[in-house]
C-alpha cells in the first residue's frame, strides 16, 4: 500500500520534472574560460607558488530544438571550493561570461561583483540560478563519542576553506570528472605530517543514468555529482571527526529553502542505506529549484562496500547571515561573483560525517563522501523490477502454495469426514452420531 | 518444579516398573526423581558450558586479539571458519560413533578431551603468538565441541524421555545462551585486569587460559555424569543405550524415516532465517530504524536473551500440551511475520525481534525432541549428529550468501531471501507427509498419559 502509493509520487515527480529538465545534453568544458592577461599572469604565478584559484566553466546545452535550453556549471576553488548553475531559456548562444581582475580582485578591486555575468541581453533568459559554496571543513575531537557536530566538544580545528592551497585541476573517469585536489602544503597543526589530501571531484552527466560507485545515486543531465574525499589527512585529535559545512545561495523567489530526509524500505542499490536528503532551495516547488542530494552514508575505505560505510549527519539550515564570518566568505565566493548586490536566499548546513562507534576518521584515516547538486526535480529511487519479481517469486509462490494446500486440505478433510458419518449411520441404524 | 511435582510423579522407567520406588528418596538416589534434576540435570547443562563459552571467545576479544597477534580481519574470521566448516561432516561421525562405539558416556568425556585440549593449544597459541598453533587449536576444538552438543542431547533423550524432553531441551539451549553471554561479559574486563600486569598476545593468552579452565570444568561434569549414569544403569538395570543390543551400522541411516529427514530440513531452513538475519543485523537496524550503535546491538541481542529465558518455560509448556508439531509451525509462522515486519514497515524491530526471539525459543523446544519420538534409542547420537551436520552446512553456506546478497542487493532482498527459507517448512510439511509425525507424536502423548495415570495411581497407593 505504502509501496503504490510511493510509486504514484514519484510518478508524478519525474513527469513534472520533465517540464524543467531535459533527458539529454551536450556537455562542452573549458578550464579557465576567457582567460584574459590577468589570467594568464595569475597562472604563471600559480605555477611557481603551486595555488592555482580552478575555475571549469561546463556548458550543457540541450539537442536539437531544445538547444536554447542551457545549463552553465561553474566549478572553482577561486577562495573556496563552489559550484554555481545557472539555467537559460531561449538563447542557444547564451553563455557566462568571466572578468578575471575581478574574479581574483586584481589590485584596484575590493568586491567580486559581477566578475561572472550572462552574456544574455534580456534578464528574462535566466530562468533560475544558485550556487552551492563549501564554506569550512570542521574537525572536532569527538571524546564523547557522540559523531554530533553539535554535541559540545571543547577541542576543535576549524579551517576555513580559504586557507586550502588547490593545485591545478585535473579530469578523471575518461574526462567525464573534475578533480580539484589540495596541496600537500595545506595548513595542519603537524606541519611535517603533512602528506593527506583533500578533494572534490564534480562529475558530468550528458544523460540519465546510476553511478557505478556506492551508494549509486541516480544522475540526470540535470545535475553534477560531488565526490568529497579526505585521504590520509592529518587528523589533529585522537578521536578526530570531520564535518562539512556548506552554503546554498539561490536567486531571490518568494519561497524558501527546505531540507528533508526521506525513507524507504527499499535499499537494492546502496545495501543498507535506506534514507535520501534532500536539500531543495525552493520548498514548495520542489521540481523548479535546484537541490541537493545525498545519501546519509560515507565510506571509511576506498573500496566503498556496505562494511567500509558510515552514516553522515544532517542538521536543520541556518542563515548565513548570523554569522559575520561566514557571511565574509560568501562575499569572497562564486556565488557573489554572480549574483553580487542582487537579493538572494541563503541558508547553510553541516553535514558530519561518522556513527558513535565507528571508529573515528583515524580508524583508516578515510572519508569519502557523494553528493549530487542540480536543476529541477532531484532523482528519486523506485523499487525496480528485478526486487518486485524477486518478492513476488520468493513470496508469492509459496504463500499461494500454501493456501491452495491449506483448501485442499481442508476440502479432504470435510468430504472424509462425511464418508465417515455415511458409514457409522449404517452402523448404527441411521442415528446420527455427534460429529466432533 | 522438581518439588511441585513430587506427591504425583515418579521416575518410572519403561521397561522396569517394578523396581520403582516413591519419589523424594533425596539426590543421591537414581530411583527418586529428585536425583533427575539434582544432579543429573544440573551437570547436563554445564555439560557444554565450556564449549559455548569458549567458541565466542575471539568474538568477545575481536579488537584485542586483531591488535595484539596483529591478525587481518580474514585470518580472524578464519578461527569460526575452522571450526564450522570441519563440523559440516564431522559431527555426524561424533553422533555416529556414540552410537558404534563410544557409547554417550565416554563419547562425551572424549569430546569434552578434545575441546579442552583445543583450548589449551589455543591459549598456547597465543602466548607464543603463533597464528598456525591456533588455527589448529581451533579445529580440535571444533572436533569436540559440536560432537559435544550431540552427546549432551542423547544424555537428554536417555533421561528425560517421555517426561520432561522439551524443558530439557529447552534448558539446554538456555544454558548455551548463558555460556556465550556470560563470555562475552566476562573476557573483556578480564582481559583489562590482566593487561595491568602482562600486555599483548600474552596477556591475551592468560586471559583464554581462563576459557581453558571453563573446559576443565565441563569435562568434570562430563566425567561426573558418565559416574552418575553408569550408577543409574546398574541400579535400575537399564540397557546401556550402545554396547548392547542393536548395533547401528553407517549404512542404516537410508532407513531413516521420511519424517527424520523432513525435521532436518525444517531444522536447517529455519535456523538459516534467523541466524545469518542476526549476524548481519547490526547495519540493518543502525541504518533502517535510526538507532543508535548500542541500541541496535540491544535489538539484535534480543533474539539470544529471550532464548535463554523463554525457552525452558515454553518447553515446560509443550510437555504439558504435546502437540509438538504445531508449536513447530506456530513458530515458523510467527517468524515469518516477524520478518515481514522488519521488512516492509517501519515498526520499531523491537516488536519483530521480541517476537522472533520467542518464536525461536517455542520452535527449538518443540523441534529437537521430535527426533526421540520417530527414531529408536540406538542409533539417536547418529540421528543428532545428522541433524547438527545438515544445520552447520547450512548456515555455513547460507551465511556466506546472505553476505554476499546483502552486498550487492540490499536487505530488502535480503529479508526476501529469507523468508522463502521460512516458506519452505509449511510447504514440506504438507498434509501427507504430516500424517507420520503426527502419528508418533500421538503415539508418544498418549504413552505419556498412560504413564502419568499409572504414576498417579501409585502415588495414591502409597499415600494411603
Amino acid at each position: 500500500m505504502a509501496c503504490t502509493g510511493r510509486l504514484f509520487v514519484i510518478f508524478l515527480a519525474s513527469f513534472s520534472g520533465c517540464l524543467a529538465a531535459l533527458d539529454k545534453r551536450d556537455v562542452t568544458t573549458e578550464f579557465y574560460p576567457d582567460c584574459d592577461e590577468f589570467c594568464k599572469a595569475a597562472l604563471n604565478q600559480s605555477t611557481t607558488t603551486g595555488n592555482f584559484s580552478n575555475l571549469v566553466y561546463v556548458r550543457a546545452a540541450g539537442q536539437g530544438g531544445n538547444s536554447g535550453d542551457v545549463l552553465h556549471y561553474v566549478l572553482s576553488t577561486v577562495n573556496v571550493p563552489s559550484i554555481l548553475m545557472v539555467h537559460t531559456e531561449g538563447d542557444k548562444n547564451a553563455k557566462l561570461n568571466f572578468n578575471w581582475e575581478r574574479l581574483l580582485m586584481g589590485d584596484n578591486i575590493t568586491d567580486m561583483a559581477d566578475a561572472i555575468t550572462t552574456n544574455t541581453t534580456t534578464a528574462g533568459n535566466v530562468r533560475y540560478s544558485f550556487a552551492v559554496v563549501f564554506t569550512k571543513l570542521l574537525e572536532y575531537d569527538d571524546q564523547d563519542d557522540s559523531a554530533n557536530v553539535n554535541a559540545s566538544h571543547v577541542l576543535w580545528n576549524i579551517r576555513n576553506f580559504t586557507e586550502f592551497q588547490w593545485m591545478n585541476a585535473t579530469t578523471g573517469q575518461n574526462g567525464h570528472s573534475v578533480i580539484f585536489n589540495t596541496t600537500s602544503s595545506q595548513p595542519s597543526p603537524a606541519e611535517n605530517k603533512t602528506s593527506g589530501s583533500l578533494s572534490f571531484e564534480f562529475e558530468l552527466n550528458h544523460e540519465q543514468g546510476r553511478d557505478d560507485d556506492l551508494p549509486r545515486l541516480l544522475f540526470n543531465a540535470n545535475n553534477t555529482q560531488i565526490n568529497f574525499v579526505l585521504d590520509k589527512f592529518v587528523p589533529s585529535f585522537n578521536k578526530s571527526r570531520f564535518a562539512l559545512e556548506v552554503v546554498m545561495v539561490s536567486q531571490e523567489t518568494s519561497d524558501s529553502m527546505y531540507l528533508e530526509e526521506t525513507k524507504s524500505i527499499d535499499d537494492e542499490y546502496s545495501p543498507g542505506v535506506f534514507r535520501v536528503v534532500n536539500w531543495y532551495t525552493m520548498g514548495s516547488h520542489r521540481h523548479d529549484g535546484g537541490y541537493l542530494q545525498y545519501k546519509p552514508v560515507c565510506y571509511m575505505k576506498k573500496e566503498r562496500s556496505r562494511a567500509s560505510g558510515t552514516e553522515t549527519s544532517h542538521y536543520a539550515l541556518v542563515d548565513p547571515m548570523d554569522f559575520p564570518d561566514l557571511g565574509s566568505i560568501l562575499n569572497i565566493s562564486l556565488a557573489r561573483a554572480f549574483f553580487g548586490n542582487q537579493s538572494v536566499v541563503r541558508q547553510s548546513t553541516n553535514v558530519s560525517f561518522g556513527l558513535s562507534q565507528d571508529g573515528f576518521y583515524v580508524k583508516n584515516n578515510y572519508t569519502a563522501w557523494t553528493a549530487s547538486v542540480g536543476y529541477g526535480a532531484p532523482p528519486d529511487e523506485t523499487i525496480s523490477l528485478l526486487v518486485i519479481i524477486i518478492i513476488a517469486a520468493g513470496l508469492g509462490i509459496p504463500v499461494v502454495l500454501i493456501i491452495f494446500g491449506g483448501i485442499y486440505v481442508c476440502v479432504r478433510k470435510l468430504r472424509s469426514r462425511r464418508g465417515y458419518r455415511q458409514m457409522d449411520n449404517v452402523a448404527d441404524g441411521g442415528r446420527f452420531p455427534p460429529i466432533n | 518444579m522438581a518439588d511441585e511435582r513430587e506427591p504425583l510423579l515418579r521416575n518410572v522407567q519403561e521397561d522396569d516398573e517394578e523396581k520403582e520406588t516413591a519419589c523424594g528418596t533425596g539426590p543421591c538416589d537414581p530411583k527418586g526423581c529428585i536425583h533427575r534434576y539434582f544432579p543429573v540435570l544440573v551437570i547436563m547443562c554445564f555439560l557444554s558450558f565450556g564449549s559455548y563459552f569458549c567458541y565466542d571467545n575471539p568474538a568477545a576479544l575481536q579488537d584485542n586479539m586483531l591488535r595484539d597477534l596483529e591478525l587481518t580481519e580474514g585470518q580472524f574470521m578464519l578461527f569460526y571458519s575452522l571450526y564450522s566448516w570441519p563440523n559440516v561432516i564431522l559431527c555426524f561421525f561424533g553422533g555416529f560413533l556414540i552410537d558404534r562405539m563410544f557409547g554417550v558416556r565416554l563419547g562425551a568425556i572424549i569430546f569434552s578431551i578434545f575441546v579442552t585440549i583445543g583450548q589449551v593449544m589455543f591459549s598456547l597459541g597465543s602466548l607464543f603468538n603463533s597464528f598456525t598453533l591456533m588455527c589448529a587449536a581451533r579445529f580440535v576444538f571444533g572436533v569436540g565441541g559440536e560432537s559435544l552438543a550431540v552427546a549432551q542431547n542423547t544424555y537428554a533423550v536417555k533421561w528425560f524421555k517421555g517426561r520432561e524432553l522439551n524443558m530439557v531441551f529447552g534448558l539446554q539451549l538456555s544454558f548455551s545462551r548463558v555460556g556465550s553471554t556470560v563470555n562475552m561479559n566476562v573476557m573483556q574486563p578480564l582481559y583489562s585486569f590482566i593487561d595491568e600486569h602482562v600486555h599483548g598476545y600474552r596477556c591475551l593468552g592468560i586471559a583464554l587460559f581462563v576459557g581453558a579452565g571453563m573446559c576443565v570444568f565441563s569435562l568434570l561434569c562430563a566425567l561426573l555424569l558418565a559416574f552418575l549414569d553408569k550408577r543409574a544403569d546398574r541400579i535400575l538395570q537399564r540397557q546401556a543405550v550402545a554396547g548392547e543390543g542393536e548395533q547401528i551400522r553407517l549404512l542404516d541411516v537410508r532407513f531413516f524415516p521420511l519424517s527424520f529427514w523432513l525435521i532436518s530440513i525444517i531444522c536447517v531452513a529455519y535456523y538459516v532465517a534467523v541466524f545469518p538475519f542476526v549476524g548481519l543485523g547490526l547495519v540493518f537496524f543502525e541504518m533502517k530504524f535510526d538507532m543508535s550503535p548500542t541500541q541496535a546491538n540491544a535489538v539484535n541481542s534480543l533474539v539470544y536473551i529471550i532464548s535463554a529465558v523463554a525457552s525452558p518455560v515454553f518447553g515446560f509448556l509443550i510437555d504439558r500440551s504435546g502437540k509438538n508439531l504445531f508449536w513447530v509451525i506456530l513458530g515458523v509462522t510467527v517468524t515469518l511475520g516477524c520478518h515481514a515486519l522488519l521488512a516492509f514497515t517501519f515498526i520499531t524491530p523491537y516488536v519483530g525481534m521480541i517476537v522472533m526471539g520467542l518464536a525461536y525459543s517455542v520452535l527449538a523446544s518443540a523441534l529437537w525432541p521430535m527426533v526421540a519420538l520417530i527414531i529408536p534409542q540406538h542409533q539417536l547420537g547418529t540421528a543428532y549428529g545428522i541433524m547438527q551436520a545438515i544445520q552447520n552446512l547450512g548456515l555455513a553456506v547460507i551465511s556466506l550468501v546472505a553476505g554476499l546478497i546483502v552486498d550487492s542487493k540490499g536487505y530488502l532482498v535480503l529479508e526476501v531471501f529469507f523468508m522463502a527459507w521460512l516458506c519452505s517448512p509449511t510447504l514440506n510439511l504438507s498434509a501427507k507427509r504430516r500424517q507420520a509425525l503426527r502419528e508418533a507424536e500421538q503415539a508418544r502423548d498418549e504413552e505419556e498419559k498412560l504413564k502419568k495415570e499409572i504414576e498417579s495411581e501409585k502415588g495414591v497407593n502409597k499415600v494411603f
